[in-house]
């Protein structure tokens, strides 16, 4: 449809759309996930071999990576979530390095040598699925979930108290975050027509964090315009080569010093709502 | 006849530190009553373990007859028990009516319907009811302000609007007046004195002994952890160790101690 560059993009930032929200269910909680390339890596890996060894279709084969690496977050987040702060961040970390590992010394996916892919899907696909998906995250923005994720966020003894399963809210956030990492993954593995396990290193996930911090985590909005935004910047910076990063990197620190809560905030979402004023007018 | 709120020989230890030692007391089904102090007498301490955020050392809350002692925090809800937090703790980032959907959960069945996109849907109960409590309390004008941007007073009363949507049976007020202004704090009562007309029990920390003596009914005075005294204020504010509590004169039965 477009040049090979131009789709590649659009598909690189598709993937890192997905991306931006599997690690912003859990942030938008006050929950910092460093690890969310190895649930990348487990849908990748998933969802490649299903769909090579078995012939399922690669949407069925994305599902299926999908289910696994929700149980994994599922069955790790339980004693993980246990613990928060730098403490949760570290161990998240720890997690992704883990699972990558174990990718990389699996023989029946190829350990090092990587994972040629036969089945291919194209940008369309692609961008389709991740319309799709914002679609649904948006509508999940909508209920008391999301709510309870902001609430806790700001004082989550006050949510225990008016009877939110604090600990069960969080849990669905990282297992619903993990579960979307695996679908990026096996978008890519499909598109790629390849899997290396070097390829979802710690970086990944640290950029995924960046995408949701610098996009803001007060709106639904805030991950895609992040996503977008970083995903864009580089090409924009592409003319000076050797200094692009350094530019890159500063531009980094300087937002967050300046603009700590992000890009979209809950405030600018209401001022574009209701530009003529900031609440309802009094009724008596 | 079953008291609506029950305490007996609550007893909490911080390690070797004795914040609460025996304190039993009764709250009747819609009655009005203060939990009366020096600084440092263990009051919010009671309200924390009645609220289940400290485990009890030793001893039974009691709701309408039934032991909630070993009851988890977050289930405490479900038995009519809401309180307030004294330095009022308002979800900072959300607006005034998004607090109030919070204090919904309990009664907005709970986990089943999490996953409803009401948000979408102006017209959906739950707005309505927020809203409608909105009007009640004339804050109508707020309901979109980020509760950041309020004024402290104005906070109070969106905290206090969000712990009745949970249909409290009982309902733990720490400092409801502090930092008031005297016409906040008459409407503060009035609003009170109706919410116990509802049958819903009060139970009320407070310092502005004005504020307790007009609305409350009933008193009782902890010092050093321990009930020194209880029953109307004019009974308590004769009794002697009350008068020692407060003023920090010592009392024959000190001296014969």
């Amino acid at each position: 449809m477009f040049s090979g560059y131009i789709d590649g993009l659009i598909v690189i930032l598709a993937i890192n759309v997905i991306m931006a929200y599997s690690a912003a269910l859990p942030l938008v909680a006050g929950q910092l996930n460093l690890g969310t390339a190895g649930f990348m890596a487990v849908g990748a890996y998933v969802a490649a071999y299903f769909s090579n060894e078995y012939g399922l279709p690669i949407g069925v084969a994305i599902l299926i990576g999908s289910m696994v690496s929700g149980f994994i977050a599922l069955l790790i987040g339980i004693p993980v979530l246990r613990t928060s702060g730098i403490y949760l961040a570290l161990a998240t970390f720890a997690l992704g390095q883990i699972l990558v590992a174990v990718f990389l010394n699996l023989e029946i996916v190829g350990a090092a040598q990587g994972y040629p892919v036969y089945g291919y899907i194209e940008m369309p696909t692609i961008a389709i699925t991740t319309i799709v998906l914002v679609l649904a995250l948006f509508v999940l923005s909508q209920t008391r979930f999301w709510l309870y994720l902001t609430a806790i966020k700001n004082d989550p003894t006050v949510c225990d108290l008016f009877g939110i399963e604090v600990k069960n809210v969080q849990l669905a956030a990282f297992v619903l975050g993990g579960m979307l990492a695996a679908v990026a993954g096996g978008l890519q593995a499909h598109y790629l027509s390849y899997v290396e396990a070097q390829s979802f290193g710690a970086l990944v996930s640290i950029y995924t964090v960046l995408f949701v911090i610098l996009g803001g985590t007060q709106t639904v909005l805030g991950p895609l315009v992040g996503a977008a935004f970083f995903t864009f910047l580089p090409e924009v910076f592409r003319s000076g080569e050797e200094w692009r990063y350094a530019i890159f990197a500063a531009f980094i620190i300087g937002f967050m010093v300046l603009r700590p809560q992000g890009m979209v905030t809950a405030n600018m979402m209401r001022r574009i709502k209701n530009p003529f004023g900031s609440g309802r007018k009094a009724s008596a | 006849m079953t008291y609506a709120l029950e305490i007996r020989d609550l007893v909490k230890n911080f390690g070797s530190l004795e914040v609460t030692r025996d304190v039993s007391f009764g709250v009747n089904k819609g009655e009005r009553m203060a939990l009366i102090g020096p600084n440092g007498a263990g009051k919010t301490t009671i309200f924390n373990l009645i609220s289940g955020v400290y485990p009890v050392t030793s001893g039974q809350i009691l709701v309408e007859g039934t032991d909630i002692t070993d009851v988890p925090s977050k289930k405490r809800i479900g038995y009519g028990v809401s309180r307030n937090f004294q330095n009022v703790r308002l979800m900072r980032h959300l607006t005034v009516v998004e607090n109030l959907i919070l204090g919904q959960h309990i009664t907005a069945g709970g986990v089943a319907n999490m996953m409803q996109p009401f948000g979408m849907f102006k017209r959906h109960k739950w707005w309505k009811q927020a809203y409608e409590a909105l009007e009640e309390a004339r804050l109508t004008e707020y309901a979109d302000e980020t509760v950041d941007a309020l004024p402290y007073g104005l906070r109070k009363q969106v905290d206090l609007v969000r712990a009745l949507l949970a249909d409290p049976k009982i309902l733990l007020l720490d400092e409801p007046a502090a930092g008031l202004n005297p016409t906040e704090t008459d409407e503060l009562m009035r609003e009170l004195k109706m919410v116990a007309e509802n049958g819903v029990t009060l139970l009320v920390v407070e310092h502005d002994m004005h504020f307790v003596r007009n609305l409350c009914e009933r008193v009782v005075v902890l010092n050093f952890g321990e009930k020194v005294a209880e029953g109307t204020m004019e009974e308590v504010e004769k009794d002697p160790k009350v008068q020692a509590a407060y003023l920090g004169v010592e009392t024959e039965e000190d001296d014969a101690a």
